[in-house]
């Protein structure tokens, strides 16, 4: 069944008069629990593909289909609430909320769709367990590593058992230890929990994972291994 | 049930540690923008107390020493501009009015009075007078300060009291004697000798260069007729002023007197004319003080959601709706107003006693020869008018830009370095 699909999307941008082109005809399908990696340079066109599907932005021409539901013409609110069902964000700054503790942050989706407390705190608290860090609930982002963090936002994403993860560009701003273990952590969370998870990343030890592996160029598919096509060439 | 009350208590809690935990991440700033309304605060409770002092202090002077609760005259005395005679109530009137008045329970005390027009002198100098006369016992009430001698009395009928500045032009002191003339209302002059029994101090000096006090058996010997001008009526429950003006309205109904009934609030126009100043120098005021919360709050907003645009971008991500990061903002613009307005309050409720304990004063206003003390008479109306305005220009401040942090591109906020 496919989780994600993508048809005929394209992206345009308006920075000035001249109109930037950020994806050109993307058609895609991604299967429910498939580990995807969108390879490209800086400004292929990766992170603007991960927004379109992560639901923050809308594409300028195609149709973009989420577990069935289609998105085009999908108001706001209805999209707030998609990605609160769906969605699970791994971001590259990480971006948890410095003023909440460990706990809280992992808390913090849950809010809105897990309205029992016994059954949220065992959420995080799992949560938190399988990314190693139950030890540091009671700690805030800034008393933690860089590590640390991102694996709080792991945890984050993964607490409200989500449809889909996506994560742009995950282990950029950390060594490479603290990026294998990341990606160690992500790959046995797709394993186990079957969940969706695209990954955008030019960290050559993401992209030699033995997953599907899609490489952009200036907004276009220009190899998807899924069809045989070889990344590396 | 127990269960949904819990859950909103922690989410409350979850709401309450992020607002205060927010406001307190640039605790200079926020300890910046809430001196603002701190300062607002005070300067509206300021304000507000002096104008109420004023409030208070000319209402008991305009009630005890000018018109009394409420006043009875000839339909016409109090349109018309002089103390006409033609005006005047006859003794029977009076006493029928007096004696239906010492009737209700509401009376503490009844006073009649006469206004004279004339010149007073010693041989040597002379001067213009406007006699005040009542009954002695009444106006040892309403008197002012004397500086020397005594009030009026039963048993000086020729007793008067004169104002200091006019003891000064005339050169004269207690005991001593002194000529009124007056015209009469057949056209004739009449003198009487009067004796100074005491001088007064008043806060216009030219109150003191012309009025005299006088006990209206003299001014009925001057005028040649036992008629008055006005009743005044003092009340002991200023409560009871629209009951008893209606019992005396229908008793003169009743009886087909031509009279009129006034409040002392409809005579007192000087008593209307400085509070209206004065509350309308406070609107000015307060807008400006709203003008500057307003703006303070409305940057710091700013500023806090540039600070944490990545932040809000998260939340959007994570699934939090614009009205909760509305709601985020907005709580963060009424916690620092509603504790810069009780800051205000309680910096403003050590300050007012400490300035009263200091009895300073203004430099005398126009026309006046005292210096005006400033004495703050602070309500708990007006701490909360102070509270509720402050924070509410607070919260409403930091509406727009809640608004327009809840309205960025979640993708442009992640971008956002």
């Amino acid at each position: 069944m496919n989780m994600i699909m993508l048809q005929n999307v394209s992206k345009v941008y308006y920075p000035g008069k001249i109109p930037a082109v950020a994806l050109r005809n993307i058609s895609l399908e991604i299967k429910e629990g498939e580990f995807v990696i969108v390879g490209g340079v800086s400004g292929s066109g990766k992170s603007t593909l991960l927004n379109i599907i992560g639901l923050m932005d809308a594409p300028t021409e195609g149709v973009v289909t989420i577990d069935t539901l289609e998105i085009n013409q999908k108001k706001e609110k209805s999209l707030t609430k998609l990605r609160r069902d769906y969605l699970g964000f791994i971001f590259q700054n990480f971006n948890l909320i410095p003023t909440l503790t460990v706990y809280e942050n992992v808390e913090y989706p849950l809010l809105r769709i897990c309205k029992d407390v016994h059954a949220r705190r065992s959420l995080v608290e799992n949560s938190l367990e399988e990314v190693g860090l139950k030890d540091f609930m009671k700690r805030y982002p800034n008393e933690i590593s860089g590590g640390q963090q991102q694996r709080v936002s792991i945890a984050r994403a993964f607490a409200k058992q989500p449809s889909i993860v996506l994560a742009d560009e995950p282990t950029a701003n950390l060594d490479s230890a603290n990026g294998s273990s990341i990606v160690q952590i992500m790959e046995k969370m797709n394993l186990e929990k079957k969940v969706t998870f695209v990954l955008a990343s030019h960290d050559s030890e993401i992209l030699s994972m033995p997953h599907r592996k899609i490489l952009l160029k200036d907004g276009q598919i220009i190899r998807d291994s899924l069809k045989g096509e070889n990344y590396e060439k | 049930m127990k269960n949904k009350i819990f859950n909103l208590v922690y989410e409350m809690r979850i709401f309450l540690k992020l607002t205060l935990k927010n406001i307190w991440r640039n605790r200079r700033r926020t300890i910046i923008t809430m001196s603002s309304i701190v300062i607002g605060t005070v300067t509206i409770i300021l304000m507000q107390s002096y104008v109420n002092t004023m409030d208070l202090g000319l209402r008991a002077e305009s009630i005890q020493k000018q018109y009394g609760h409420i006043q009875i005259a000839s339909r016409g005395y109090f349109e018309s501009d002089e103390n006409s005679s033609e005006l005047m109530m006859n003794e029977q009137v009076v006493s029928k009015i007096i004696s239906k008045a010492m009737e209700l329970d509401a009376i503490d005390f009844v006073n009649t009075r006469v206004h004279l027009n004339g010149i007073i002198g010693t041989q040597k100098n002379s001067t213009f007078f406007a006699a005040i006369a009542g009954l002695p016992s009444a106006e040892g009430v309403m008197a002012p300060t004397l500086i020397k001698g005594n009030l009026l009395s039963e048993s000086d009928p020729a007793g008067v009291l004169i104002g200091e500045e006019m003891a000064k032009k005339l050169g004269v002191d207690t005991g001593d004697s002194l000529i009124a003339f007056v015209g009469t209302s057949s056209g004739s002059q009449e003198a009487i000798a009067v004796t100074i029994r005491g001088i007064y101090d008043a806060l216009m000096p030219e109150q003191e260069k012309i009025i005299i006090y006088m006990p209206i058996t003299s001014a009925w010997d001057l005028m040649l007729e036992k008629k008055t001008h006005r009743i005044l009526i003092f009340l002991n429950n200023i409560e009871k002023q629209d009951q008893t003006m209606k019992t005396l309205n229908a008793f003169i109904s009743e009886n087909h007197l031509d009279l009129d009934v006034r409040s002392w609030e409809t005579l007192a126009v000087f008593f209307k004319k400085i509070i209206g100043m004065f509350s309308g120098m406070i609107t000015i005021i307060g807008f400006i003080v709203f003008l500057v919360i307003v703006f303070n709050i409305h940057n710091t907003m700013h500023m806090s959601i540039h600070e944490r645009f990545r932040e809000i971008g998260a939340m959007r991500a994570m699934g939090a709706s614009r009205s909760e990061v509305i709601r985020s903002f907005l709580g963060e613009g009424f916690f620092i107003g509603i504790l810069g307005a009780i800051a205000g309050i309680i910096i403003a409720s050590v300050l007012i006693p400490w300035i009263n304990s200091m009895h300073l004063h203004l430099p005398p206003g126009p026309g006046q020869d005292k210096p005006t003390p400033i004495v703050f008479t602070p309500t708990s109306a007006i701490l909360l008018k102070a509270l509720v305005v402050n924070f509410v220009t607070a919260f409403v401040a930091s509406i727009m830009p809640a608004v327009k942090g809840s309205k960025i591109r979640i993708i442009d906020a992640l971008r956002y370095v």
